[in-house]
């Protein structure tokens, strides 16, 4: 046998060795392998032997509980981040059946299977951090669809003053209504909407309206602390952080509204 | 996940900062969605921090559950996660460590994993035999993060 052929047995024993079966039920074993969440724990996989022989790799549901520790995983439904979704689970093959992710595969294929199933758990988990750096377009979709689904109709998106404002030139990203001091939320990706908002926020103190100013920033961090500072000291509220605070953040407005 | 935000002092009096006599059964989560259940619910603790506790629990498998316990970081929209009680579904590896085990683990915020890059604040994980299903690690959260225990249960203990 060549030096190769002696790398590649110590190599395939190396990577068998790392893979341990426990039982977990009847026609069902829990796959233990060292591929991991950045916390640590381990990926849950599940192996079942289906009736017709075939082969079904099954995660049962744990991977989007994991993630909704830190996001919120009903944004993975719809948006940019579906359509990233999608294409990490058909790339390889799983099938996402309302929560559970699975694969299913034959005795031939078991390996290449359970390796790109991995990589399918790696690339939807990895999802999370479309919330801050990968993915910026996916803020305001999430801006929209957070305060759509917390205040339904009451919520006005890309609202303008129609009677001072006809050409629209101070929009306000999302008016909550319903009461006499509405809330004027403004979604903050960067610093051209961080100057821009703070202008409508002026104009509006200006026109004496009764509004509750909210600035909501995709990472506050990022702006730069010069504007930061203009838009804070007019605005009645800043959130630092969209992302996994959606439930914080219209709770809050929720209960300034009278 | 950047950068150290709070010792492991500061991580202590927060976990045991007093907060107010909570049911159990209110952490239990009903909210079905994507195959398993969800409760949060929002703590002011005794010296006015805002705490958030989370419950979530695979439908199919009660013994894959989570309580995270974490702080509402002011001025900020950040949930810093003190604690985190697993039970036993899934094995877990400290990296600093070096060990790997599964059981029934708790998650704890630790200064030396918040300095490392790309980890969670808490990943570091201790097995523990204090629980053995849900309620148990619900009733151990209270127990041990500062929470005064409601006031039928204190009468009962006397």
């Amino acid at each position: 046998m060549s030096a190769n052929g002696s790398a590649a047995d110590a190599l395939s024993r190396a990577v068998g060795a790392a893979v341990e079966l426990r039982p977990s039920a009847r026609d069902e074993q829990q796959v233990l392998a060292p591929f991991r969440f950045p916390d640590g724990d381990h990926f849950v996989i599940y192996l079942r032997d289906l009736p017709d022989g075939r082969y079904e790799l099954s995660d049962g549901g744990h991977t989007y509980m994991h993630m909704s520790y830190a996001m919120d995983v009903d944004a993975l439904q719809s948006g940019p981040r579906a359509a990233l979704l999608e294409g990490a689970l058909s790339n390889f093959g799983v099938e996402d059946r309302e929560g559970e992710l699975a694969s299913v595969t034959d005795e031939d294929s078991l390996g290449a299977s359970f390796l790109e199933y991995v990589q399918a758990l790696i690339q939807v988990s990895d999802l999370r951090y479309t919330t801050r750096e990968q993915v910026r377009s996916t803020f305001l979709d999430d801006f929209r669809r957070t305060f759509e689904e917390a205040f339904g109709e009451r919520a006005q998106f890309d609202y303008h003053d129609a009677e001072r404002d006809p050409k629209g030139e101070y929009p306000v990203d999302c008016l909550v209504n319903g009461s006499s001091r509405p809330a004027a939320v403004f979604a903050i990706p960067g610093n051209d909407r961080c100057k821009d908002a703070t202008i409508t926020v002026m104009q509006l103190r200006a026109w004496e309206r009764p509004v509750f100013t909210v600035g909501v920033f995709e990472a506050q961090e990022d702006v730069n602390s010069r504007v930061l500072a203009r838009f804070s000291n007019p605005a009645d509220k800043t959130f630092a952080y969209l992302s996994g605070q959606e439930d914080y953040v219209t709770e809050y407005i929720r209960g300034i509204l009278p | 996940m950047s950068g150290i935000v709070f010792s492991d002092a500061q991580i202590a009096a927060l976990v045991t900062e007093q907060k107010p006599p909570i049911e159990p059964s209110i952490f239990i989560p009903t909210l079905a969605k994507l195959r398993h259940l969800r409760a949060d619910v929002e703590v002011e603790g005794g010296a006015g921090s805002n705490f958030r506790v989370i419950v979530r629990q695979r439908e199919d498998h009660p013994l894959d559950f989570s309580v995270i316990l974490g702080y509402q970081i002011p001025e900020s929209s950040r949930l810093f996660r003190l604690r985190r009680l697993n039970g036993l579904s899934h094995q877990h590896t400290n990296p600093i460590e070096q060990e790997t085990f599964y059981a029934y683990h708790v998650h704890e915020a630790t200064e030396r994993y918040q300095a490392l890059p790309g980890r969670s604040e808490e990943h570091y994980a201790v097995p523990t035999d204090a629980y053995v299903d849900l309620r148990g690690a619900i009733e151990h959260m209270l127990d041990t993060a500062g929470f005064d225990p409601p006031t039928q249960l204190r009468m009962s203990r006397l």
